[in-house]
């Protein structure tokens, strides 16, 4: 895109509007804050590697789409505020996973939730009722044995592994994925693959 | 494993345009973030823009809030109602809510708010920007809304019940406690050592 700007040589408004211009077109990274800068870029990274996983667990919580991408969304702003010293990406991971699990919960406390569940809408257009009979047992699951199965069956973490995103006893996390299990197997039948 | 709950959760992704949505929404967002250190003229040249953008967006909902059909699928309630005390607040709710009397700074402002008719949160400023958050629900779930990791815990009493204590460094922001009906979490601006936070909490009920 071409602007013409028509100056008079050497007038100093002229001058001052043009480096006005020319400072509105730098680039925000040549005068972001480098330190600020590193964050944004770690949390652009974060969205890339954990993203999925993230945005899973809140729609194992949340049952739909638009509220799940809201907590990701918000779980990366937590991350942004407070800058939180995480050594490894399994740790970045973790945490996420943590806050992510914390805010969706709260959504659910304060009804602030949709009803529309995507997936069971995508799975039954696909012709896929196997797997549409296994998502509705796990969506009937209490959330507390939901969190449990989901954390376990879809990141592989272990049960102390979970205790720790969940702020929660390992007994209490395998007394609610043993029970989560149970509730499955007795809903599910010969459809039970939780193994 | 459970082939068919991976197989479920593959469905789950990312897109692209989701992707580009959240990094605008943060690069927004973070026009606002108060641990930003913002350069003066940077930061005016940023509110500016933020003034422009807050004009638009504004006309932009307006328009759209005039244009809109109902949304069938969508169950958002307003989440805030604000009440002039903390009686009027206590109706609310329908339980007891009372005000803090033992802060460790002079309030000079207080808000009342009930979220959702089932959190009663009273906001008290000091005259030197310092800050008390309160909030009251039944049950015993945290409900601070703070998910921050602290490396620092602490306990202290509180009534009946023990609060823990969180924060960094010896300095503790929040506490959170339950006496088993209901739970209660108070955020402090600027934090407090264990024992100033004892003291606070020892002349609540």
């Amino acid at each position: 895109m071409e602007i013409c700007i028509p100056v008079r040589r050497n007038s100093p408004a002229a001058l001052r509007l043009l480096r006005a211009c020319l400072a509105a077109l730098r680039p925000a990274a040549e005068t972001q804050d480098p330190a600020r800068a590193a964050l944004n870029a770690r949390a652009e990274r974060l969205l890339d590697t954990c993203g999925d996983s993230v945005l899973r667990l809140a729609y194992s919580y949340l049952h739909n789409k638009a509220d799940a991408e809201e907590v990701l969304q918000d779980t990366l702003l937590q991350f942004l505020r407070t800058a939180p010293e995480l050594e490894s990406d399994e740790h970045a991971r973790a945490w996420l996973l943590h806050v992510a699990a914390n805010l969706a919960k709260n959504r659910i406390a304060y009804n602030r939730v949709r009803s529309a569940d995507e997936l069971s809408e995508e799975l039954a257009a696909d012709g896929r009722e196997d797997l549409s009979f296994v998502w509705e047992a796990v969506r009937a699951l209490p959330a507390r044995y939901r969190e449990a199965v989901h954390l376990f069956y879809c990141e592989g973490y272990s049960t102390a592994e979970i205790a720790r995103i969940l702020s929660e006893k390992e007994a209490t996390v395998r007394s609610h994925l043993s029970r989560g299990r149970e509730k499955l197997r007795e809903v599910l039948k010969e459809a039970y693959d939780f193994e | 494993m459970s082939e068919k709950y991976g197989e479920i959760m593959e469905q789950v992704k990312v897109t692209a345009e989701m992707r580009a949505r959240i990094l605008a929404n943060l690069r927004a967002a973070e026009t606002d973030a108060p641990a930003r250190p913002l350069r003066f003229p940077q930061a005016r040249r940023l509110a500016a823009l933020a003034a422009c953008l807050a004009v638009v967006l504004g006309g932009f909902l307006l328009w759209r809030s005039m244009n809109r059909e109902p949304d069938g699928d969508t169950a958002v309630v307003s989440p805030v109602t604000d009440c002039a005390s903390a009686a009027e607040l206590s109706a609310a709710l329908g339980f007891d809510i009372g005000d803090m009397t033992s802060l460790p700074f002079t309030p000079v402002s207080s808000v009342y708010t009930a979220l959702d008719g089932k959190v009663g949160q009273i906001s008290y400023t000091g005259a030197a920007g310092e800050t008390a958050l309160y909030r009251k629900s039944r049950g015993t779930e945290d409900n601070s809304g703070d998910y921050n990791s602290y490396p620092d815990r602490a306990a202290a009493a509180v009534g009946g019940a023990q609060a823990e204590l969180r924060g960094t460094d010896g300095v503790y922001v929040l506490a959170v406690w339950t006496d088993g009906t209901y739970a209660c979490s108070l955020s402090l601006t600027p934090g407090l050592s264990a024992g100033q936070w004892s003291a606070v909490l020892a002349a609540l009920d």
